[in-house]
This record gives C-alpha cells, sequence and structure tokens, in this order.
C-alpha cells in the first residue's frame, strides 16, 4: 500500500492506518528498536508506541516519508527507554560521541542549542561521502554494532571502527569551525 | 547534559541522509564458490580488419584484486590482446566482444576491484600486496583499539591512509618503493563548480547532478551524483579518477564478477570505455595512459539500469578532458 493511502487513513482517523504501517514497516522498526533496547518485550512495547505516537501526530503531521518519520519516532523512543532503563549510565553510543562535544549549557537552552547542533549536523553529513554518511548513522542514529556495520558495509571491523574514529574527529573539527564551541573554559583535550 | 544534545540533535537528521543508510549496504549474496574466467583476446584478429589503431580490451576480471602470491595467478593476458587491431567506430559505435582462451581459478565470497588499473599496472601490484598485508594484520582490532583516538604520530605522512601503527607505515612504504609510487599528500573538499576548475572545465552534460566531493594533490578525485537517465528515476553514482603514479587504497566490492556482462564502447566523444551490467550494480571504466577512470553507478538490470542507459551515461562524459589526468 502507497504511504500516501496509508495517510489518508491517519486523517481519516481510520484504525487501519496503524494494522497497515505495521505490515509495511513493522519488520523495519522492531529490528531498529531492537538493535538499541536488545529486549523483545521492550521492543514491542516501543513500536506500540511509535504507532501510538504517529497516530497522534498525524493529522496534522503529513510526513514526506513515512518509513523516516516512524523510524525517528522510534528510533527516539527508544533511547529514551534505554535512558529511563540505565537510570543515569549513558549509553555507548553516545558516550562515543560526546567525548568530542563539550558540555552544553543548561537545560532552558538545552532544546534550542540541540536544534541547532542538529541542524550543523545535517551540514555535517553533506560533506560526507555517501558511504562514509551511511555506516556514521547506522552506527549513531541506528545503533548498529561493529560487527553489523562491517557485514553490512563490506568493511572489515578494524575499517569500521577507523572509518568511525575518523569521521567523530572530522566532525568536531566541523562543529568548532562553525563555531559551535570553543576551546575557551572548555577543559577538554585536542588531538583525539 | 551532552548526551542528551546528542540524542536531540540526531533527532534532527534529515531523511535523504537516512536513506543512505539502506541505499549504501551491499547485496547480500550467499557464500559459494564461483568460477573466474580470464580473457585473453587470440581470435579476434581473425575477427576485425587490420590497419586501425590498436585495441586494449581489458575487462572486469583483470580489475579483480589478486593474492600476490597465489599459485593460480599464472595468467597474463597476451600480447595479442594489447596489439589487437579494433574498427574504426563511428559516433558511439558499440564494439564487438572478443573470444577468449579461459583459466579457472576458484575463489568464494564476492568479489572486489581496485580503481586504480588492471591487475598488471604497479597501481594494482601494490594495492593487492597492501590488501594482503591488511588482511593478516591486528586481526582482533588489539592494536586499534590500542591507538584509540589518540594522535599516532604517523599523520604527517600517513594521514590519507589506513595506516595506524609504525609497522604499517613501514609495510605501505615498502611497498610503494617496490612499485614506485608516490603517496597521497593532500586531500581538499571541493564543490562541483571547484572540481570543475581543477580539471580544466565542465566534463559531464546536464543530465549529470554532481554533489561535493574531494581532490588530491596529484589530480585524482572522486564525487557522487545523480543521474537522469531516460524513462527512470534518477540513478545514484560515484565517479573516481586516480592519477596513475601515486598509491590509491580503494577497492570496491562488485558482487559477483561473472553476473556481469561487459561490452567495450567507444563513446560519441570518441574514447573506449568498458561498460559493465550487473544485477545490483553497473560499472563503466576506462584506463588511459595517465589515470583510471571509473563510475559506480549504484543500481544494475535488477533496478531496470540497461546497457542502453549505461551508454547514455558514458556519452554524458567528457573522458578526453579528464583522461589526461593530473594537476
Amino acid at each position: 500500500m502507497e504511504d500516501s493511502a496509508i495517510i489518508e487513513m491517519f486523517f481519516a482517523r481510520s484504525e487501519q492506518a496503524i494494522w497497515s504501517i505495521d505490515s509495511k514497516y513493522g519488520a523495519y522498526l522492531r529490528e531498529i528498536v531492537f538493535r538499541i533496547l536488545r529486549d523483545t518485550r521492550d521492543t514491542e512495547e516501543i513500536v506500540n508506541d511509535t504507532y501510538m505516537g504517529a497516530w497522534k501526530a498525524i493529522p496534522p503531521a503529513k510526513p514526506e516519508s513515512l518509513k523516516y518519520f516512524l523510524a525517528r519516532i522510534a528510533r527516539n523512543l527508544a533511547f529514551d527507554r534505554l535512558d529511563y532503563r540505565m537510570a543515569g549510565k549513558r549509553h555507548a553510543l553516545l558516550v562515543e560521541l560526546e567525548e568530542y562535544i563539550p558540555d552544553e549549557k543548561s537545560n532552558p537552552e538545552r532544546l534550542r542549542e540541540a536544534k541547532e547542533l542538529g541542524e550543523a549536523l545535517n551540514r555535517f553529513l553533506g560533506t560526507l561521502d555517501r558511504r562514509c554518511c551511511a555506516v556514521f548513522l547506522a552506527r549513531y542514529y541506528y545503533a548498529y554494532s561493529i560487527r553489523e556495520l562491517s557485514d553490512q558495509y563490506s568493511m572489515s571491523e578494524r575499517q569500521v571502527k577507523y572509518l568511525l574514529s575518523k569521521t567523530r574527529t572530522k566532525l568536531r573539527a566541523f562543529l568548532e569551525k562553525e563555531g559551535m564551541f570553543s576551546y575557551e573554559g572548555r577543559g577538554f583535550k585536542r588531538g583525539i | 547534559m551532552k548526551a542528551e544534545d546528542l540524542k536531540e540533535a540526531f533527532r534532527h537528521v534529515e531523511d535523504s541522509y537516512l536513506e543512505l543508510v539502506e541505499s549504501e549496504k551491499r547485496k547480500r549474496r550467499p557464500s559459494r564458490i564461483i568460477r573466474y574466467l580470464l580473457v585473453a583476446c587470440i581470435s579476434l584478429c581473425l575477427i576485425f580488419p587490420a590497419g586501425a589503431m590498436a585495441s586494449n580490451w581489458f575487462g572486469l576480471q583483470n580489475l579483480l584484486l589478486r593474492e600476490s602470491t597465489t599459485e593460480n595467478d599464472t595468467t597474463e593476458l597476451t600480447e595479442s590482446a594489447e596489439s589487437l587491431p579494433a574498427e574504426e567506430a563511428g559516433d558511439g559505435e558499440e564494439m564487438g566482444v572478443p573470444e577468449s582462451t579461459q583459466e579457472t581459478v576458484d575463489f568464494s565470497g564476492t568479489d572486489q576491484i581496485g580503481l586504480s588499473g588492471y591487475f598488471n599496472s604497479p597501481e594494482m601490484k601494490a594495492l593487492a600486496e597492501w590488501q594482503e598485508f591488511l588482511a593478516g594484520y591486528d586481526t582482533d582490532g588489539s592494536l586499534l583499539a590500542a591507538v584509540g583516538n589518540q594522535p599516532t604520530g604517523l599523520e604527517d605522512r600517513y594521514a590519507l591512509y589506513l595506516v595506524y601503527t609504525r609497522e604499517m607505515a613501514d609495510k605501505l612504504d615498502e611497498i610503494t618503493a617496490k612499485y614506485d609510487l608516490k603517496l597521497h599528500t593532500e586531500l581538499n573538499v571541493v564543490s562541483p563548480e571547484e572540481l570543475a576548475w581543477c580539471v580544466g572545465g565542465e566534463f559531464l552534460t546536464e543530465e549529470f547532478l554532481s554533489y561535493y566531493g574531494y581532490i588530491y594533490e596529484d589530480g585524482s578525485f572522486q564525487f557522487d551524483g545523480d543521474v537522469r537517465l531516460t524513462g527512470k528515476q534518477r540513478t545514484g553514482f560515484q565517479f573516481r579518477r586516480v592519477v596513475k603514479g601515486t598509491f590509491d587504497e580503494v577497492v570496491l566490492n562488485i558482487g559477483d564478477a561473472s553476473e556481469y556482462q561487459e561490452v567495450p564502447y567507444r563513446t560519441s566523444g570518441g574514447e573506449m570505455v568498458i561498460l559493465a551490467l550487473g544485477p545490483n550494480k553497473a560499472l563503466i571504466y576506462g584506463d588511459f595512459e595517465r589515470c583510471f577512470l571509473s563510475v559506480n553507478v549504484l543500481g544494475g538490470t535488477e533496478n531496470g539500469i540497461t546497457e542502453e542507459d549505461l551508454k547514455a551515461m558514458a556519452d554524458g562524459i567528457d573522458f578526453s578532458m579528464l583522461k589526461e589526468g593530473g594537476i
């Protein structure tokens, strides 16, 4: 079924929309969520929450890509669940990245700066070649393991780690160049 | 909190980038034994008239990475292939496929090709030796883990290569010295306009949409793009020029080489290239005196790509401008 037809069902408040997205994207969403949570029961809960989230958002939202709209919801919910589960511990993936990003200001400005960071992130992704971009996002957006990346992108695990390491370094350099951060008063290391 | 900022930031990743995560994945194939057919153009001299310029028809099989010490690698393309007379082609005329003697070698898994020349070139021999070294080095990743994110002290000379220990650096130096190759020293991200300026002008017709790419100090470059094929959706591609004389470690996974249909083709601009059409991928490539040019088309017969499409793409590329190579 075409996405446009499914979206029309959402607008018509037909519950058939939920069955349709489950049929078309359920496996895809479960894969995304399970890769983050590694728990079957939590995965099912999050996928159901994703459908609920879509139901609430559409309308008025009318996503251009229903697939990535749902993936975005699922991914964010999965990481939120992970944060709750880990109760203060941080997901290893985000720790890999945040070593390159200095600490931010307090909550009132956090969302605004995160949005700016997101926009800068998109500009950065535009400077990468397709494969590098794909591997970087597969790791930090979809939480692929190193082994999965190696298999999916025909690279050795060493090449994957090397690519990610170089890309993280490029990301920091890019953000510094964009004026997102400065070294003054930050106290984090250079040359890593 | 940093983790929260990053999590929020990733919420804003655009769909076009998320699409790449899927589109750049290799197609899964069951692991199996495959056989190679090595092409030697012996009988074609009986088919084509004499008096035309030499044809140098080396196929996809001769781009495959081979073990540098394999006992099975006894095949050499005969001189008859290089001296083979060819038809004087007209505008974009297709050449015939030469007959060949065959020699089989067993391999398993997917095939990888180098993009810097044919197997008997110093660039490819060096690449094969380097890949063979990497396959047996730091297989558990412990050395890379030990390096972590710290500088290696090797960045000045080896920043553009997969080198993170002194041993790797020494091996790379040994190989490149053996084949008299230089190392890349500088890489710059360029816009399509900047790249065109670097190479001496526009080299693609308007059907091509180029994205930012990168160029090395010697004029080697790569960029991604989309091409509008008649009656089809835009198809992605990767365009690479590798100037000879410099070591290039890029390899391309092409799936099963035996599944490609190949034809030599003289473009409307009069340049000889090879068109290789596979089920999920296609290639347009040309081996020139000063460089090796390749277009990795991100689609094949299963995506509706045809030989005519590849011809149209090849006709839309000014190989004569690019083949001189180098800055």
